[in-house]
């Protein structure tokens, strides 16, 4: 239901001609770089009526078959499409800038998308099986709810108390505060003897649906972990709003839904959630995991994008702990199996070296152990996780770097795991993972980011690898400052300093009647080369003040640019010699 | 999306894009809201429909249970197909189903199959699997089959198949079980019945030396056993760690003329040792039936249990040994290859004899070995397939949608 191959063909072949005709034009009359709304805090995706969208009835099978055997969506090494001119991901209907952009108190944190601070229902009244998922549960109301508010009500495995609910609500409190849409979720104990089920309650679907029975709750509550006080802890998920589409995929657009123009593989939020799911080990991240709701009023309808069932995250794997190669391989992996196959299993593969937590049923597998990110693996190849560059992922790393110890602890203290010991591995194994998510994905290239220019005319930067602690701070910056042509995109380099902080003044008087202007910085430090890549800031002349307009990073450019513009060779004095860039400017992976 | 729509798509991600290039044109918005708005606005004036590829057809009908509601509903009619036995050949016939009372605790069920040999089957009865504390469960069952491919081969010294002849079989039982759990590993299952059998030998066929008992004869039964399972396998569909120990004792009282009357004991030990995360799994299994006819009686050959086939003794054809009392020994080392398939080599050994005490000695033990292939989840095995060698006579390749144990 989503693009074909030839879509990537057309991709290139477009890339390559925009940029020759952008180069052979640069002398004729041009559009500007940088249009008057740059840059862009908020992607109105919700304007046009989507009313007449269908659901997608994508199955678990066809998702899995189609993603690891057919390779859909276009694999071509460019930029996320969604992201601003600062390369940052503007509020939409599938995403909210929360703690990448604003601080967020832990209580907020900890509180996720939840509107109550718990969830006070004791009489809940069945209405339906769960039609997806292994997950035990069923779908219930509130006896006392006149509006009859739909819940997801879903237990632990017996073997593993607390394992899948303590994901479930982790789960959701980060994604919530990393931007997802995510629903409401809350814990709660249900009393066996306070169930009841409606007259019209339904289990199975098509010709197996059937009335919902006792044996049916038995059956339930049979395969799932009772507390000492014989009742059973759950969650409940609150039905979202609005009309359900199915899920999204991570492919394609719907085309169903005209608000919805960039590729998902070319999301920047889905290409960076590989990184959130690395750290999380969300291995279940399918297409089948996510949600489409029609939302609003009817002639006014747009599609909202959620993300839900984070059951199988951590170490749950839902109805036990993860097994050992979930994270480490896909289902298939065409040379380690024939390999382990030819040997008669005396060839090892690397998870079965794996130290996996002992005697702590409700952690699962959660562990830090052997955690490589960048070789972390979801289930199948998903079209947007393989297409995530480096941009992509120093995006989202650095807003995995806002997840303080803190906070993290603050968010795992909402799963009520009944052990210590369990909470405290927990945010341990957290910890760690997202220490070894930062050193990979922030130190792969120039680190240097959030580039401003303060009210004494200073210019500031971070560097988001020493502020995340993965390294000390760089030794030296090397700060190249041009002036810019908005209509021509030509930059004139007019001044060169060399600082070891992350602050410098800013040349006003090479700067001045400039309406645009430029810095380009590089970063010395012996043990990461690749930092010596430029990265590029642009500021608009507004008032008398430089506002930040534009960031450019050699990994956004690798395709689109050539070696000449990323490494620009005597445009002007003052300019980065070409022995000064390094000999790997693509940085495709 | 159409091709056109895919460029317009490109085009206006490339506008929202870092100014990585002028624009090639200098009409059209001013701003990039309104670039993106633009696109939108393309897109909504040709909406295009969802197209779904066949294979996604196929598999989402699959998923959605179209296959289960023709195969395994859990409730109605559908079609039931396997084999009534190893060795009968494809059977299919229809099967029913239905929850009902007490909660939809009452389950009624009934089914007959048909194989291409000749062979049926038939089932019905009723079941109520978990009864007030849920501890106890009862049910009742009335099931026939019509066997004509039975084999036989004799014991004589250094057996060859060339000694073998073929049998029928008809068997009606009528049973009452009661099954209890003690605990979430032990399970103790009672039950009574009458069972009438009859044996009919080929016209035209003559045995080698004296006819076991039982053959081209009838009895009628008393049936009564008790049977007692510790279970302690984490998964029982694909088992990686823990036990199964299994024991069981039953009495045929022949009601008719006092021939066939005797004593039955069975044991089925089980063991699964994991290692490397649980991606290796040594198995270890211990088999018998020991049988005791009552003086001057004998056990009738079509009561009689057997080795070979796709279970045990892999090695060799089904209904290879058969005798009063069997005795195997199995042990399969398993490892995993992907998810969704494992390998196996197995090795296993046993014998048929007349006499119990002959079946729990080690001495001339039949053998064979081999290697399998099994596909599934970590939660059970869809299909099997084993390739046995070194029983002496012949390679013998099983196919089973079942695990082995």
């Amino acid at each position: 239901m989503r693009s074909k191959p030839t879509f990537r063909a057309l991709l290139t072949l477009f890339v390559a001609t925009a940029s020759l005709t952008a180069l052979a034009s640069a002398n004729d009359a041009l559009a500007p770089i940088f249009l008057a709304d740059d840059p862009v805090v908020a992607d109105h995706d919700t304007r046009r009526d989507a009313g007449r969208a269908v659901k997608d009835r994508l199955s678990g099978y066809a998702d899995f078959v189609v993603n690891l055997i057919m390779k859909p969506g276009d694999r071509a090494n460019i930029q996320a499409m969604n992201v601003n001119t600062l390369d940052e991901v503007p509020d939409s209907s599938w995403f909210t800038n929360r703690i990448g952009a604003r601080a967020m108190t832990l209580d907020e944190l900890a509180r996720g998308p939840n509107r109550a601070a718990r969830l006070d229902i004791d009489d809940w009244v069945i209405v339906a099986g769960k039609s997806t998922g292994r997950q035990a549960g069923f779908v219930a109301v509130s006896a006392s709810d006149p509006g009859r508010q739909r819940y997801q009500i879903e237990f632990d495995p017996k073997g593993n108390p607390e394992m899948a609910t303590g994901a479930e609500i982790i789960g959701t409190a980060i994604y919530h505060a990393i931007g997802f849409n995510v629903v409401e979720t809350y814990l709660v104990d249900v009393d066996p003897a306070r169930l009841s089920i409606a007259p019209t309650a339904t289990v199975g679907r098509g010709l197996e649906k059937r009335r919902f029975m006792k044996r049916d709750l038995e059956d339930v509550l049979g395969r799932s972990a009772k507390t000492p006080n014989g009742r059973y802890r759950a969650t409940a998920s609150r039905y979202a709003e609005g009309r359900d589409l199915g899920p999204f995929r991570y492919y394609g657009t719907r085309p169903d839904d005209p608000n919805d123009i960039y590729p998902h593989e070319h999301r920047r939020e889905l290409r960076g959630n590989r990184v959130f799911c690395a750290w999380l080990n969300h291995d279940d991240s399918r297409a089948v995991n996510s949600l489409d709701m029609l939302v609003g009023p009817d002639g006014q309808q747009h599609v909202k994008h959620y993300m839900f069932d984070f059951g199988s995250m951590l170490g749950s794997g839902t109805n036990e702990e993860d097994l050992p190669w979930v994270g480490h391989e896909y289902v298939v992996e065409p040379n380690p199996g024939l390999k382990t196959l030819g040997s008669f299993g005396l060839w090892r593969r690397p998870f079965t070296r794996v130290q996996a937590p002992a005697h702590l049923p409700a952690a699962g597998n959660f562990t830090a152990d052997r955690f490589v990110p960048d070789l972390w693996k979801p289930h199948y190849p998903n079209a947007a996780f393989t297409n995530m560059r480096e941009d992509d992922a120093f995006w989202a790393a650095r807003i995995v770097s806002r997840f303080s110890d803190e906070a993290i602890r603050r968010i795992v203290e909402t799963a009520a795991y009944s052990d210590p010991a369990v909470t405290d591995h927990m945010i341990g194994t957290l910890i760690k993972r997202r220490d070894l998510v930062l050193r990979t994905w922030l130190t792969r290239t120039n680190p240097v980011a959030g580039a401003r220019v303060d009210e004494q005319g200073r210019l500031r930067f971070d560097n988001a690898a020493a502020d995340a602690g993965v390294t000390e701070a760089a030794p030296r910056y090397d700060v190249y400052w041009f002036r810019f042509d908005n209509e021509t995109g030509a930059r004139r380099y007019v001044a060169h300093t060399q600082t070891v902080e992350t602050a410098t003044l800013v040349p006003e008087h090479a700067l001045a009647g400039a309406s645009f202007s430029g810095v380009e910085i590089r970063t010395l430090h012996d043990a990461y080369p690749p930092w010596e890549m430029p990265v590029r800031f642009y500021f608009r002349g507004t008032g008398g003040h430089w506002r930040p307009v534009g960031v450019e990073r050699v990994a956004s450019t690798a395709v689109r640019f050539d070696r000449t513009l990323t490494c620009p060779v005597s445009e002007d004095a003052g300019s980065p010699s070409d022995a000064r860039c390094p000999r790997r400017v693509a940085t495709a992976r | 999306m159409s091709d056109t729509a895919r460029l317009k798509v490109v085009v206006a991600a490339l506008l929202v894009l870092p100014p990585l290039a002028p624009l090639a044109h200098a009409q059209g918005p001013a701003t990039r809201s309104a670039l993106a708005a633009e696109a939108r606005d393309e897109k909504a004036a040709a909406p295009n429909g969802p197209v779904i590829s066949r294979t996604e057809k196929v598999l989402n009908a699959l998923e959605q249970g179209r296959a289960r509601q023709l195969f395994a509903p859990r409730e109605g009619f559908s079609l039931r197909i396997g084999g009534i036995e190893d060795g009968s050949g494809l059977a299919v016939g229809p099967r029913w189903r239905k929850s009902t009372l007490v909660g939809g605790r009452l389950i009624l069920h009934g089914s007959t199959v048909q194989s291409g040999r000749g062979e049926r089957a038939m089932e019905a009865g009723w079941l109520v699997p978990k009864l007030g504390s849920r501890r106890v469960g009862l049910a009742m069952d009335f099931s026939s089959t019509h066997l004509t491919r039975e084999r036989l081969f004799q014991n004589l010294p250094g057996g060859s198949r060339a000694s073998s002849t073929i049998f029928g079989v008809d068997q009606r039982l009528v049973s009452g079980t009661a099954m209890f759990t003690a605990t979430a590993w032990l399970h103790v299952t009672t039950r009574m019945g009458h069972l009438r059998a009859a044996s009919s030998a080929p016209p035209g066929k003559s045995l080698v030396g004296t006819p076991p008992p039982g053959l081209d004869d009838s009895a009628a039964f008393a049936v009564a056993s008790v049977s007692a399972t510790v279970d302690s396998r984490d998964v029982p569909g694909n088992p990686r760690h823990g036990g199964r120990y299994h024991l069981a004792v039953e009495r045929f009282a022949d009601q008719e003329r006092a021939r066939y009357s005797f004593t039955r004991v069975g044991a089925e030990l089980e063991q699964h040792l994991s290692m490397l995360r649980r991606q290796r799994v040594v198995t270890l299994r211990a088999v018998t039936s020991l049988s005791q006819a009552d003086p001057h009686q004998a056990v009738p050959v079509f009561l009689q249990p057997t080795l070979g086939g796709s279970q045990v003794l892999r090695g060799f054809i089904t209904d290879r040994f058969r005798a009063p009392n069997i005795m195997a020994l199995q042990a399969e080392y398993g490892w995993d290859v992907w998810p969704f398939m494992g390998a196996v080599l197995f090795y296993e050994t046993g014998k048929a004899t007349e006499h119990w005490r002959q079946a729990l000695s080690l001495s001339d033990l039949r053998r064979d070995y081999g290697l399998g292939f099994r596909f599934g989840s970590a939660r059970t095995v869809a299909l099997r397939t084993d390739v046995a060698f070194g029983s002496g006579e012949g390679t013998r390749l099983s196919m089973r949608m079942s695990h082995a144990f």
